[in-house]
């Protein structure tokens, strides 16, 4: 891998074994940055079929601009930037940036909660409350801002540093880590003004 | 140690990355429970966001990207040529042609446009000038507003 840029030789020779034509090495580039563009993708969008219509314009943009990718990056990173381009400005155009509600299904969970027992005495009640827990925390993420859980995503879930985010949504690290802290303290009071604390 | 109670900020980072926190932080959130039960409030927090199940998409990406790849045509027809080339060729088709006409384009500059802008006051230049500013600086700001618009549109709060 290099240093400075981060990118490793196997991306060097999958571009350019793209570039020659063979475009079974462009396969593997989408299998190796899938993970991450799903991440993206569905945080950022929350139609199921948009969500393939703009996963499948991403690869494409990512085919038709590879010539032109310089190094100066991950590909993976770069792939990513795309497609977080991409994603909003599929908002912009569609206006959809502000989080989608969805009241009936927060109706149901908070029903199930309140019918819920606090004393969780077995195993099974364990792990059912695991579900839910697991279930109330991804309807909360839901219902932030598009790029906030995207940011969230990135780091949490993708392992990636301040820098590589800071990155793929061009934003200065300084704005990415104040962005994904009050990402955080809104998750953690909003779930925390919905739920009780020790259904945490 | 902060006497005060920490914020949630200065808990997040303790959360996140101990080592990297001063020991005013960790010395007070050892001491202070209320501070101590935010911690562990975030690190439950954060242990269940990163046990998320990871989105997968419910279709062969690559296979159906590829397909697309083979039979749509590339949105850019000179995709692939290096930028320089194309830049290189554009000045010299422009270039090319005005070298050949040089003496031809100078006369006429002199002929024509100066000699247009020699029967015109200065306080017309002037007028003009002032114009083209003031056109310049209100497309300036109706690109600032168009700008805070989107920024207002993404909800960063």
């Amino acid at each position: 891998m290099n240093d400075i840029t981060g990118y490793t030789l196997s991306d060097k020779s999958l571009v350019d074994k793209v570039l020659r034509g063979e475009t079974g090495a462009f396969a593997t580039i989408i299998k190796n940055t899938e993970a991450l563009t799903a991440q993206i993708v569905f945080k950022m969008i929350s139609n199921a079929e948009d969500r393939k219509d703009l996963a499948q314009d991403i690869y494409l943009k990512v085919f038709n601009k590879l010539s032109g990718f310089r190094f100066e990056s991950k590909l993976s990173t770069w792939i990513a930037q795309i497609g977080y381009n991409t994603c909003l400005s599929y908002l912009e155009k569609k206006k959809l940036v502000l989080p989608g509600r969805f009241p009936q299904s927060e109706t149901d969970v908070l029903e199930r909660l309140s019918n819920k027992s606090n004393a969780l005495n077995n195993e099974t009640e364990n792990i059912i409350s695991k579900k839910e827990l697991s279930f109330i925390l991804s309807t909360e993420i839901e219902n932030l801002p598009p790029v906030y859980k995207t940011l969230i995503a990135l780091y949490h879930n993708q392992d990636m540093s301040y820098d590589e985010i800071s990155e793929i949504v061009q934003l200065p690290v300084g704005t990415v880590k104040s962005y994904l802290f009050r990402a955080r303290k809104m998750l953690k009071e909003n779930l925390l003004a919905k739920y009780k604390k020790e259904e945490l | 140690m902060i006497e005060k109670h920490l914020v949630d900020a200065d808990i997040q980072q303790f959360v996140l990355d101990k080592a990297g926190c001063s020991l005013d932080i960790v010395a007070h959130i050892h001491e202070c429970a209320q501070c101590q039960a935010k911690a562990e409030t975030y690190k439950l927090l954060f242990t269940a966001i990163t046990e998320q199940p990871t989105p997968v998409f419910d279709f062969d990406l690559s296979a159906t990207v590829l397909e697309r790849v083979r039979t749509e045509k590339p949105v850019f027809p000179l995709n692939g040529i290096p930028g320089y080339l194309v830049v290189f060729s554009a000045l010299a088709a422009a270039g090319i042609p005005a070298y050949l006409y040089r003496l031809t384009i100078i006369r006429f500059f002199k002929t024509y446009i100066l000699g247009l802008a020699s029967g015109i006051s200065s306080i017309v230049i002037s007028l003009v000038i002032i114009t083209f500013l003031i056109f310049l600086i209100f497309q300036c700001i109706e690109m600032y507003k168009k700008y805070q618009r989107k920024i207002d549109d993404l909800n960063f709060y």
